[in-house]
């Protein structure tokens, strides 16, 4: 059990709903993810008469809603996008992306700090999609994030963690602060491996709505990421430079050691 | 009286509410946001405001996303 945004949540694993093959596999992988929280984002509607089977299939599921801002390049566009998720989505909860690069889909840390300090007056509670960049996520955290998503690698690249150490540091000088680690994450040993080092919860997308089975891989990420906070909390061993035997060696039959 | 609906051109009677707007369009009232010149307009307004002459007009709903 957990605490996120005021709320109690038994599941680690935030899932994102794009890029899956039917309504019918991304529901069914939320199932086996065990996901309590689903990213979605908003779209201009289509004047066709035809009900948004989409909102239906996020209605009969029993996860909270976490709209995002993607696409969004200015704090000014992003605000107005959570301003219009709150409204489709009656939530004040918002996922907030500015982007500032087009290759690497980094986020322009200006901006999203200019748009987090404007939400959180508003009222919001910001999940924000930043960098692993200990100066800026402190900014953030003095605007009231309670929440940070920093980066692992590069969004859809599937790389894992690419900077151990900022990572770590993270970790170490914000262990009050809800750390979810979104985007980069491209196999279930990935997400394992940040959640050994501390992280609350991982957020995906790509990894399972690209997989060529999303609804075990979607398993398989729940499986791994309960795995990884079990070992955290368990206490993983120092790590040395050098092998230490394992087996005791007193008594060893044939030694001729006094000891 | 022409508005830009979604980033495109539309055609519309003068001084129309929201409310008829969505209406005349016959799209669902349930699971939108309307934003009028970048301006969020509550649901519960749909009745009161009236759009003028090349007002932008963004409908949205939800949608898959990341």
């Amino acid at each position: 059990m957990w605490q996120v945004a005021g709320v109690n949540l038994q599941s680690r694993f935030l899932l994102g709903s794009a890029g899956y093959p039917s309504l019918e596999v991304l529901k069914e992988s939320i199932i086996n993810a065990k996901t309590e929280i689903i990213t979605v984002s908003l779209t201009r509607v289509k004047f066709n008469n035809q009900n948004n089977q989409f909102f239906e299939t996020l209605a009969s599921l029993p996860s909270y809603i976490l709209p995002n801002t993607a696409g969004c390049y200015s704090a000014r566009e992003a605000i107005n996008t959570a301003k219009l998720a709150r409204e489709v989505f009656k939530t004040n909860w918002i996922k907030l992306e500015v982007i500032g690069d087009d290759y690497t889909l980094q986020p322009n840390s200006l901006e999203l700090i200019k748009a987090s300090e404007a939400l959180i007056k508003d009222g919001f509670i910001v999940f924000p999609y930043c960098i692993d960049d200990i100066v800026i996520c402190q900014e953030l955290v003095n605007l009231g994030c309670e929440i940070l998503m920093p980066i692992a690698s590069p969004i859809g690249s599937g790389q894992g963690i690419l900077n151990r150490f900022n990572l770590t540091l993270l970790r170490e000088r914000f262990p009050d602060i809800n750390l979810i680690i979104d985007a980069g994450i491209g196999k279930p040993s990935h997400a394992t491996d940040v959640m050994e080092m501390g992280f609350d919860g991982v957020l995906l997308n790509s990894a399972v709505s690209n997989a060529v089975n999303p609804m075990e891989m979607a398993l398989s990420f729940n499986l791994a990421i309960q795995s990884g906070r079990l070992a955290y909390e368990a206490g993983l061993m120092p790590q040395r430079d050098f092998a230490v035997n394992s087996t005791p060696y007193f008594n060893r039959p044939f030694s001729e050691s006094k000891a | 009286m022409q508005i830009i609906l979604n980033n495109k051109s539309y055609s519309t009677q003068d001084k129309i509410t929201l409310h008829d707007l969505i209406k005349e369009l016959n799209c669902s009232n349930v699971n939108i946001a309307i934003a009028v010149n970048l301006a969020i307009v509550p649901y519960s307004n749909y009745h009161e405001f009236c759009l003028n002459a090349n007002d932008k007009v963004e409908i949205v709903t939800a949608f898959q996303g990341g």
